[in-house]
């Protein structure tokens, strides 16, 4: 996590970020909200594939009844950005892109301040408060998502990064 | 378990349907198991309970507690069907989706399919993975055809006004099929269809060991509020969990009464499809015990069905 790169994406000029670089898991999760459902299974398979529990509290994706639409749920979880604004954040330099382009959070190096959370714009990190540090995604280790292996309708996607940008396009209509 | 219990269809050929009764329709709804017979056999189909069964290994909780055990069990299941020679029916979604997802996996994965097979052979069984698996749905709509239960209906329901609720695994194959047949088979019978926004909301069964309180009071509740508002004569559910589901939901909301104080009552019968296709097609609420062991009985409704306003 040494290199620096330009990050021009979306600037109108170019912005030097520590830490980062283009690696990008190759998949992404996707929510189709119109097969949701709202069962929660997903977040129920999360918290027990990374805590050995069923309790909800415990999931590092959350699905919320979307306050727009009764009876519409929307999901929010870890992109895995290209950029992404929590490791842009990080005082302590804890966040980094593993090999596979996961987006994860050190557990020895972070300081539990939060700012990750903050920064992402669906604040996808949260507290373990147990071990007082922050938590996110980690795809399950590249392996099959759990969440993605349990949802009940199909409404959770593991999509090609391409293809998942034309779908999440078509769905907002753009 | 088994042939005494209801007169099953043993004179006519055809497809051979193994009903696979799961935990909750014996425990809690006899008059739905009971209907199901009556449509079946009314419709002419090779139908009989299938037997041996084990539970059908709930994939919500087993899938994420090991997958491993979760297909051996549910391939025992799968093992059974293809020895009776029968086409395995659920009409249950939870039940189908463990069965379905099950064989489709074993299909897909050689591996899984060897473990399984290793291990149903030290119980002095084989599984070679021909057995068919359908929702009681897909029997009825592919099977029998839509104009066939057309040709049935009798004593259209055209009176009754019925929210409906197809259950999260029913929508698995997407929305032009089960949710599809479902829809289109009640309006066969001739009942009004009720639309409200929490029509594809979960039951809750599936959040309800993690968070008892969101099941009911956000889901039952929700559900309940509007028939209740709505002032419908009941919920029709295919699956089982569901009704199992419902069923707490609303006992623990009779007790503890509306958190928003805005219902005194919750009276609003949860129906199984069966019953609504076994009354338009002629059959009496007595001819399957209609009125007997719920939480909220239909009597209004049957009083309704008997006047015939």
């Amino acid at each position: 996590m040494a290199t620096q790169v330009k990050v021009s994406r979306r600037l109108r000029y170019p912005v030097t970020v520590p830490a980062i670089n283009e690696k990008v898991t190759e998949n992404v999760i996707i929510h189709d909200p119109s097969l949701c459902t709202g069962c929660m299974q997903c977040m129920i398979g999360c918290a027990y594939s990374h805590y050995k529990t069923y309790d909800l509290n415990y999931s590092l994706l959350y699905v919320n009844e979307d306050p727009a639409k009764l009876g519409s749920w929307v999901n929010a979880n870890c992109s895995h950005c290209v950029s992404p604004m929590c490791l842009a954040s990080c005082p302590a330099l804890a966040i980094y892109k593993d090999d596979l382009g996961i987006v994860r959070i050190s557990a020895l190096t972070c300081i539990g301040c939060g700012i990750c959370a903050q920064a992402c714009p669906i604040a996808i990190p949260r507290p373990d408060t147990l071990k007082k540090i922050y938590v996110k995604c980690d795809m399950c280790n590249g392996e099959y998502p759990n969440c993605v292996k349990m949802c009940s309708t199909n409404a959770l996607r593991l999509m090609h990064r391409e293809e998942a940008f034309k779908f999440v396009n078509t769905m907002r209509g753009v | 378990m088994g042939e005494t219990r209801l007169t099953t269809n043993s004179n006519v050929t055809g497809e051979k349907y193994g009903y696979f009764l799961g935990c909750v329709m014996p425990a809690k709804m006899p008059w739905a198991e009971k209907a199901t017979f009556l449509v079946a056999n009314k419709l002419g189909l090779n139908w009989d309970y299938m037997k041996e069964t084990l539970c059908c290994v709930r994939p919500g909780v087993w899938k994420t507690l090991d997958p491993d055990t979760w297909l051996t069990m549910t391939g025992q299941n799968l093992a059974l069907a293809e020895k009776q020679g029968v086409t395995l029916v659920d009409s249950c979604n939870g039940c189908w989706i463990s069965h379905y997802e099950a064989l489709e996996e074993l299909k897909d994965e050689p591996e899984k399919m060897e473990m399984v097979k290793e291990h149903l052979r030290k119980a002095n069984m084989d599984f070679q993975g021909t057995v068919k698996v359908k929702h009681f749905l897909q029997v009825l709509y592919e099977d029998v055809g839509i104009e066939k239960i057309k040709a049935n209906i009798t004593n259209p329901l055209t009176n009754v006004r019925v929210m409906r609720h197809v259950g999260c695994h029913g929508r698995k194959l997407g929305d032009d099929v089960l949710p599809r047949y479902f829809d289109e088979i009640l309006k066969a019978t001739g009942v009004q269809l009720v639309n409200t926004p929490y029509d594809s909301m979960c039951c809750g069964l599936l959040v309800y060991f993690s968070d008892p309180k969101i099941a009911i009071y956000r889901n039952v509740f929700k559900k309940f509020k509007f028939a209740q508002d709505l002032a419908v004569d009941g919920i029709v559910v295919i699956c089982s969990g569901c009704y199992d589901q419902f069923d707490r939901g609303v006992k623990v909301l009779q007790e503890e009464g509306d958190p928003t104080g805005e219902i005194t009552e919750f009276d609003i019968p949860v129906l199984h499809f069966s019953e609504i296709l076994a009354l338009a097609m002629g059959y009496k609420p007595e001819d399957f015990g209609m009125d007997v062991f719920r939480t909220v009985s239909p009597t209004k409704l049957i009083s309704k069905i008997k006047e015939g306003k």
